[in-house]
């Protein structure tokens, strides 16, 4: 497969590029090194500066950025085949501004937020996007089937009314308006090997679950009925694949702060190669969305140099045409 | 060959009756069409049939075994329901589609094997779908969705196939092609067909045994001929139908 190659090779240029360039091959040293085993074999003829660019400046970054790509584009190929909707992602049925409103809470709450307290934000981000999600399915739930057009509705409706409490929030926040910014409008900067730590867990475990259901997922695009009717626990896989999904979303806008339309994207480029065997659609999409996420951070950190701007911008300027093609493409249906 | 029993099997949603007092028997190779107005509890039967709703009262039985002790899965190894309704919206083939129906028979660490490329080879095959295997169902007509969807059911390698409205929004030659495919399935493989109609013309030329609901009950049950009589439609429907003889298939056809 061709997809992890291009991963690590982004990874690597990723953490190579900035104010101190650092070569591929003094970087495969330092990261080797770092490994039990394996590091004993290295000669360490690294320049410690470089050493501690890469390991405490750049790798927790881009590792990051890895990590919530994955989350994000496993999110979005989650949703779309629960919904059984390409248009689906985790903005559209609230997760994400549900997060954003947890987030922005626990900034507020706890404003030691940037040098400590880490643990109180995913937890808030977490209990944020759940309660979006179960706000937008019980508008959107009539008699015993939630249909996907009313859905869709109920999580604009959620989604408008989560953003202009953020809105009011940031209008209200003073002295902590800069930081509250920024992080609303996604971004890899100053993440260190904590904001790791707070992701990681989640997100892989999470993946591993999803890995476990992709059959399941297959199965539920012939819709609900004939899932049932092949003996899959649809309620069941159904509340374990959305809390997976909010889960994901949670995780990610936890540590970078929302950052759209990789969920939607990357589902879809993923699709358009791999076709939608989620068997082998939800891995190529995980590795498609680690990727992109880690160049659109490394654009975001080169296009001002030395400044940078947030990632969120990048990926709303790449997702936002794409969304508009997306809907041209499939006008009659809508 | 299987043997379906219905004791007594009283439904309701939200306190509205939806069926009451279904009995019969059902063994295989047999070919049975539910017909009824729209609401006479067609569909609901269906799935009480296929075990996806317990009914309030009574029971189903699957040679002799209670149907809600048994696992969905285990269900679905026996019994396959081709729904009114199958989306296809994604980009699936055929072949992957049909594979779909092999999801009864593995679990979570077992890859499909060579019985389950045989079964979809043979499900593909029965239902005439081999030059386009390989298609994206996006891309097929309403007819052969509707073959899918059979083959799709067919991979369960089923005793007891059910069948929800398998004519409506078809042509008459996909009609006919799609009561052939069942009469040849029952026949050859000795499959018991269940089928809810709203043709009542086809349910007499192509069904062995008709059962007749009207509001959750059994109005008439047998051959056809017992079944489609001037009363009984006058009862269940309300109009006034002519019955005539089909001058081919020995079996009676209505006129309105």
């Amino acid at each position: 497969m061709l997809l992890p190659f291009i991963l690590t090779v982004t990874i690597i240029a990723a953490t190579g590029t900035g104010a101190v360039p650092v070569p591929p091959g003094e970087i495969v040293t330092i990261i080797f090194a770092k490994l039990p085993v394996v590091g004993n074999l290295c000669n360490t003829t690294v320049s410690p500066v470089h050493e501690t660019i890469i390991m405490l400046v750049r790798l927790p970054r881009v590792i990051l950025a890895a990590l919530a790509g994955a989350a994000l584009a496993a999110a979005g190929v989650v949703l779309q085949a629960l919904f059984r909707n390409p248009l689906a992602d985790p903005y559209l049925i609230g997760a994400s501004s549900g997060a954003a409103l947890g987030g922005c809470l626990a900034i507020l709450i706890y404003p030691g937020f940037l040098i400590g307290s880490f643990g109180a934000l995913p937890v808030f981000a977490f209990l944020g996007a759940l309660g979006a999600v179960m706000m937008v399915f019980s508008l959107a739930q009539s008699t015993n089937r939630v249909s996907v057009g009313a859905l869709l509705l109920a999580g604009i409706a959620v989604a408008s009314f989560f953003g202009s409490v953020v809105s009011l929030l940031v209008f209200v926040s003073g002295s902590r308006l800069q930081p509250l910014i920024y992080w609303l409008m996604g971004s890899f900067s100053a993440r260190n090997w904590s904001h790791v730590a707070i992701a990681l867990p989640y997100i892989v475990a999470t993946l591993m679950l999803l890995a476990c259901l992709t059959r399941e997922l297959n199965v539920l695009l012939l819709g609900e009925e004939n899932a049932q009717h092949l003996g899959v626990p649809v309620e069941k896989v159904k509340k374990l694949l959305l809390g997976a999904a909010t889960l994901l979303t949670a995780a990610s806008v936890a540590v970078a702060g929302p950052i759209g339309f990789v969920g939607l994207i990357i589902p879809h480029v993923a699709r358009l190669v791999f076709g939608p065997d989620h068997r082998l659609l939800l891995p190529a999409a995980v590795l498609t969305g680690a990727t992109f996420l880690v160049g659109a951070d490394l654009l975001a950190r080169m296009v001002i140099a030395p400044g940078e701007i947030p990632v969120g911008i990048i990926t709303a300027i790449c997702g936002g045409p794409f969304f508009a093609y997306l809907l041209w493409r499939r006008r009659g249906e809508i | 060959m299987p043997n379906l029993a219905m004791r007594n099997v009283s439904f309701s949603y939200n306190g509205t009756t939806v069926l009451s007092g279904i009995s019969f028997e059902l063994g295989g190779g047999t070919l049975l069409s539910l017909i009824g107005p729209n609401g006479a509890g067609k569909t609901t039967l269906i799935k009480i049939i296929s075990g996806i709703l317990r009914p309030e009262t009574g029971s189903v039985l699957l040679d002799g075994r209670d149907l809600s002790c048994m696992k969905q899965i285990e269900v679905a190894r026996r019994m396959a329901v081709v729904p009114q309704h199958n989306p296809m919206d994604f980009g699936f083939t055929v072949q992957q589609v049909v594979m779909m129906g092999r999801y009864p028979y593995l679990n979570r660490l077992r890859r499909e094997g060579g019985a389950d490329f045989a079964a979809v080879a043979e499900a593909i095959r029965a239902t005439g779908l081999g030059h386009m295997a390989q298609r994206p169902v996006t891309s097929l007509s309403g007819g052969e969705r509707q073959r899918v969807a059979i083959a799709r059911a067919l991979a369960q390698q089923p005793e007891i196939l059910l069948l929800d409205e398998p004519t409506a929004h078809l042509d008459i030659a996909c009609q006919a092609a799609t009561l052939e495919l069942l009469r040849r399935l029952s026949t050859e493989r000795g499959i018991a067909v269940i089928a809810a109609l709203h043709d009542l013309n086809l349910a007499a030329a192509y069904f062995d045994r008709l059962i007749l609901l009207k509001e959750g009950r059994i109005a008439a049950q047998g051959a056809p001929d017992a079944v489609l009589t001037p009363e009984n439609i006058q009862a269940a429907y309300g109009i006034g139908v002519t019955i005539c003889r089909h001058p081919d298939r020995n079996c009676p056809q209505l006129m309105l």
